[in-house]
């Protein structure tokens, strides 16, 4: 069954969102964004480095052979990151290394060494339609995480004050980050059982 | 700090204040998937050791070179190159000698498969009813089948745990102007580092073992339980650091 490229990009988002559903590139999520600008640079990152990285396997991936796969895809990784550190500087409006190790670490994230090196599709609508889902995947749980973060550490949004009740630096520390993603994780586990049993009652229904 | 002390201490603070996994959560996925494949598990480690320590003293004049502000656009394109070669270095020779054993065992395993029929023809011709326990066995499994098979699983994460971000996060640490660490504290950040990440997996893969169980409600179960327990994990790590160490 071939899907249509609205469900594959959704996909991404919900169905099969790599962060929440497969657990992957979840370092930057913990520890790497503690403000909105910081989960927007990286989400950021992630985008072009997904798209750059799919569609140099998309059109010359296969030429590529082993074992000089994965150190090719590394080296492409590795040279977009150089517009990528520029785009990231120009959302945060600051150097680079505010984003500490975790900006380089994006090369080696596991979405994308997962999604963007096995591209499957030989459509190109599709294959950027299933990307730039996963993309977007990453995207929906860093930016809203970050932004939390940033208003219980420092009362702000994107620098701006909303709020003056409490600061709590210690939600920047890594094991808030685990145990917040592990409860996200488990309400979309909720929705979704929630989701599937209504479908197959509706689908049961339509039987009967 | 200097000499054996120093070593030591660089080592001790990658394993507990700088743990990676627990400090930074650099790695976290790489382990939640390791784990689920626990026969591969000392074998991954130990992989992921060599590729640590070695990259990190094969980085070492990147590092001295790459120091300055301007450098660093050069350090991640510079510091794959360096584990590239020495993921190709390995893994050539490792693909040789797998293919190598591949032809020796499949000549072997026919010549016991030929042995096997003839010692079932004797038996049927003898009219014995006792099977040959040789017989018995069916296909033969040969020792040297094993190291086959392994061989394999070696070169099918060989890429894994090189192209890793733990491996590759020492590098950018001993390159960051944080740390000055010379090339003996690397190896020792480098060694602690993956020591750290071996205790990690050590205690994850003995908590997802007693995660896995009813008690645990439905939506909770897998991928939520695990996070939430590393989280716990995180938390007890956290009295031997204070703050992001990473950023």
């Amino acid at each position: 069954m071939i899907q249509s490229n609205g469900s594959l990009f959704s996909s991404g988002i919900f169905s099969e969102n790599p962060v929440i559903v497969g657990a992957l590139g979840i370092s930057p999520i913990i520890a790497g964004a503690l403000t909105l600008k910081m989960g927007a640079a990286l989400a950021a990152i992630m985008l072009v480095l997904m798209l750059g990285v799919s569609i140099f396997n998309f059109h010359i991936g296969h030429y590529v052979k082993e074992p000089f796969k994965i150190p090719a895809n590394m080296l492409v990784s590795a040279i977009l990151i150089v517009p990528c550190y520029m785009l990231a500087e120009w959302i945060m409006g600051d150097s680079i290394d505010s984003l500490g190790i975790f900006a380089p670490m994006m090369i080696f994230n596991s979405a994308l060494n997962y999604y963007a090196y096995n591209v499957t599709s030989r459509r190109m609508g599709s294959f950027l339609a299933q990307t730039m889902g996963k993309a977007a995947g990453f995207a929906v749980i860093i930016i809203p995480f970050s932004a939390v973060r940033e208003i219980i550490m420092y009362g702000t949004v994107w620098d701006i004050k909303v709020q003056n009740l409490f600061t709590v630096p210690e939600a920047g520390r890594p094991f808030l980050g685990f145990i917040a993603l592990g409860f996200a994780a488990a309400f979309c586990n909720y929705v979704r059982s929630k989701y599937t049993n209504h479908i197959t009652e509706k689908e049961r229904g339509v039987f009967e | 700090m200097s000499g054996i002390s120093g070593f030591l201490t660089y080592g001790l603070l990658a394993i507990f204040a700088e743990n990676l996994v627990m400090s930074g959560g650099v790695g976290s996925s790489k382990m939640l998937s390791a784990v689920k494949k626990r026969s591969n598990l000392l074998v991954y480690w130990l992989m992921m050791f060599l590729f640590t320590v070695v990259g990190q003293a094969v980085s070492y004049p990147v590092e001295i070179l790459l120091k300055d502000d301007w450098a660093v656009y050069l350090r991640p394109a510079a510091f794959v190159l360096v584990i590239s070669i020495i993921y190709i270095g390995v893994r050539f020779p490792l693909e040789k000698s797998a293919k190598g054993r591949y032809h020796r065992s499949h000549r072997r395993d026919a010549v016991v498969q030929v042995e096997l029929r003839a010692a079932e023809r004797t038996l049927i011709i003898d009219g014995d009813d006792v099977k040959h326990p040789m017989v018995s066995f069916g296909t033969p499994r040969l020792a040297d089948d094993d190291t086959f098979i392994s061989r394999h699983n070696i070169i099918d994460f060989l890429g894994h745990t090189a192209f890793n971000s733990v491996v590759f996060a020492v590098p950018f640490m001993v390159s960051s102007s944080k740390w000055e660490v010379g090339f003996f504290g690397g190896i020792a950040l480098a060694a602690g580092t993956a020591v750290g990440f071996a205790l990690t997996l050590w205690l994850v893969a003995v908590g997802v073992d007693r995660l896995d169980n009813e008690n645990i409600p439905k939506a909770f179960r897998g991928t939520p339980i695990q996070l939430i327990y590393i989280g716990l994990l995180s938390l007890a790590f956290s009295v031997f650091s204070y703050g992001n160490v990473y950023i």
